[in-house]
């Protein structure tokens, strides 16, 4: 796969073309997408766009990242912990 | 946004989901020259069997084969709507879609509802830690993007499915350091020389023989800690504990069907515990509605050969050709059905499994409504779906129950011998951004004041 460079939160990351998002930010390290209504971390937990634990905004629009494939030059937002 | 911008669109056949049965049927309308739309949230058609990777396309068995020529001979067509989630059946016959993110209606003679299944858990305290993950987000991983998600894993749970993911986790570069099965190894010899299956058996050969070593029968998760960046599991069997260290803790408990659209559309549905859960209820030939028709996983779990076979029956039930081959494609998913309801039955959480889930185990991963909530809900008298969650919470997240209802479905179940009802649906039943819906009702409203 063609390799592309996305952003993510201000920060430039390397990603495969067409792989899936979620694979993209566990690879460069990001493991948690949001926090909990109780406060804990949560990550990727379904891997098929029904559990929600993985949503990010990407250039402006909530999407699923586990089902999101990585365009050249998205911007990805989500809270960091 | 404006009124121009919701695009209309009449089509004869509507497909909703690509996976090995929409694509089945997909492929025999394209060959008899029929008008149809086939729309699939995912970035891919193929579903969860196929899962498209151009460099991961593992040729092993029949099915496979059948499914990769299928999808490479619809892949790229004007009549193929990927990443396009249905997101609401808003008037009778009207169906809402968000194509890449643009909404669309769409007006079909005739709608095939083939959304497959889900993923169904046990859950037990820990399972919403950053590193535990279902099984089939770890075989999506590799499969679909190229990732290993970590070097070594356990996979706990029950059924086929983890040893599949389990030899495509080494197959990959990982180490599997154990595939924990809930069910004790002696029915499970019994069970399997009682219904060997050509095809199905080979493949369950060919990971055991890979993965024989790393086998454990009869274990239940107790809980599961972060312990140094790893996480610690306990495991406990007949009252012997023992605790394991993983860098990855995958799960799965079987599959639940995808019947939510369905129900909005009017379908009716019934509980199956041998068919996972939920099901969409159909006729012989697939028909659910006058003009409503159901393949594959939707109609009840039983793996992509019995999506295969039912994409087709009910592609051909829709065309009315071809009696004669309808008639064996009757049997033979008959056969199919029969298989399924064993293996469902078979690898599934005991009653006393989904009792003992302990109180402070979050149920509800969205709102974290945990067991005690449920509990307590049922002790002080609620009894419909609605009012448990009306009392807890629960099902009322992002996720909208997909994740939680069928646990609650299954402890209700156990608890009373008899499941509860249905949950209620209302769209949209994939998320939307805000303006887009509140626009696209308005526009409905708009255009049903305009006829
Ligand atoms: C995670 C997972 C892994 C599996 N792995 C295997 C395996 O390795 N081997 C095996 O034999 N079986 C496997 N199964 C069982 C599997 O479901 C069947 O074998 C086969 O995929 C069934 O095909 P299907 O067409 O019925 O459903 P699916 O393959 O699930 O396809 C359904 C499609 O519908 C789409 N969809 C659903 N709702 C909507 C909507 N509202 N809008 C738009 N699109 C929608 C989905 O995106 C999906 O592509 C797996 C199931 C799951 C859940």
């Amino acid at each position: 796969m063609k390799e592309v460079k996305i952003n993510v939160n201000g920060k430039d990351i390397i990603a495969k073309e067409g792989e899936m998002l979620a694979a993209a930010l566990l690879r460069a390290g990001y493991k948690r997408f949001r926090k909990s209504v109780g406060g804990e971390d949560r990550s990727l937990f379904c891997g098929m766009g029904i559990c929600f634990e993985c949503l990010v905004r990407v250039d402006g629009r909530t999407v699923r990242s586990c089902i999101t494939p990585v365009r050249e030059g998205m911007e990805v937002q989500f809270e960091e912990s | 946004m404006k009124r121009a911008d919701v695009e209309r669109k009449e089509v004869e056949i509507l497909i909703v989901g690509g996976g090995i049965a929409g694509i089945s049927a997909a492929y025999v309308f394209m060959k008899n020259h029929k008008d149809f739309l086939l729309v699939d949230e995912y970035p891919f058609i193929g579903g969860q069997y196929l899962r498209r990777n151009p460099e991961y396309q593992p040729k092993d068995t029949e099915t496979r084969r059948t499914g990769f020529r299928l999808e490479s001979s619809l892949e790229g067509g004007e009549n193929i709507w990927t990443e396009t989630p249905v997101v609401g059946c808003y008037k009778e016959g009207e169906i809402a879609v968000l194509r890449k993110g643009k909404p669309y209606i769409i007006k079909p003679h005739k709608i095939l509802i083939a959304t497959g299944a889900r993923e169904k858990f046990l859950p037990f305290p820990g399972w919403t830690l950053p590193d535990v993950m279902s099984a089939g987000a770890v075989q999506a991983l590799i499969k679909t993007s190229g990732y290993l998600p970590a070097k070594d894993v356990i996979l706990a749970g029950t059924g086929p499915f983890l040893l599949a993911v389990a030899y495509e986790f080494e197959k990959a570069g990982g180490r599997v350091k154990e595939v924990a099965e809930l069910n004790p190894i002696g029915k499970l010899i019994g069970f399997s020389s009682a219904i060997f299956d050509w095809e199905k058996g080979t493949e369950g050969i060919k990971y055991i023989a890979k993965l024989w070593r790393k086998l454990s029968y009869g274990w239940r998760i107790v809980e599961a800690r972060e312990n140094g960046g790893r996480i610690k599991v306990t495991f406990e069997k007949k009252g012997k504990r023992r605790e394991e260290e993983t860098e990855l803790l995958a799960i799965g408990h079987g599959f639940a069907p995808n019947i939510e659209f369905a129900q909005l559309c009017g379908c009716p549905v019934a509980y199956k515990h041998e068919l996972g859960g939920w099901v969409v209820k159909t006729d012989d030939e697939l028909k659910c509605t006058d003009r409503i028709y159901a393949a594959g996983e939707v109609t009840g779990i039983g793996g992509a050969r019995k999506a295969l076979i039912e994409g087709k029956l009910a592609a051909l039930t829709i065309l009315g050709v071809n009696e004669k081959e309808r008639e064996s494609l009757m049997k033979t998913r008959r056969k199919e059905v029969k298989f399924a309801e064993k293996l469902n039955t078979f690898f599934s959480p005991s009653d006393k499994l989904w009792l003992s889930i302990p109180d402070e185990t979050i149920i509800c991963r969205c709102e974290d409504v945990k067991m005690r909530d449920i509990r307590k809900a049922t002790e002080e008298g609620f009894v419909f779906t609605g009012e448990i969650k009306g009392a807890t919470r629960v099902t009322m997240g992002n996720c909208q129950g997909r994740i939680c209802f069928p646990i609650i479905t299954e402890f209700l179940r156990s608890l009373r011998g008899e499941p509860p009802e249905a949950m209620s649906i209302r769209p949209p039943i994939k998320p939307v951004d805000l303006g887009v819906f509140t626009e696209f009702e308005e526009n409905q409203r708009a255009s049903k004041a305009l006829e």
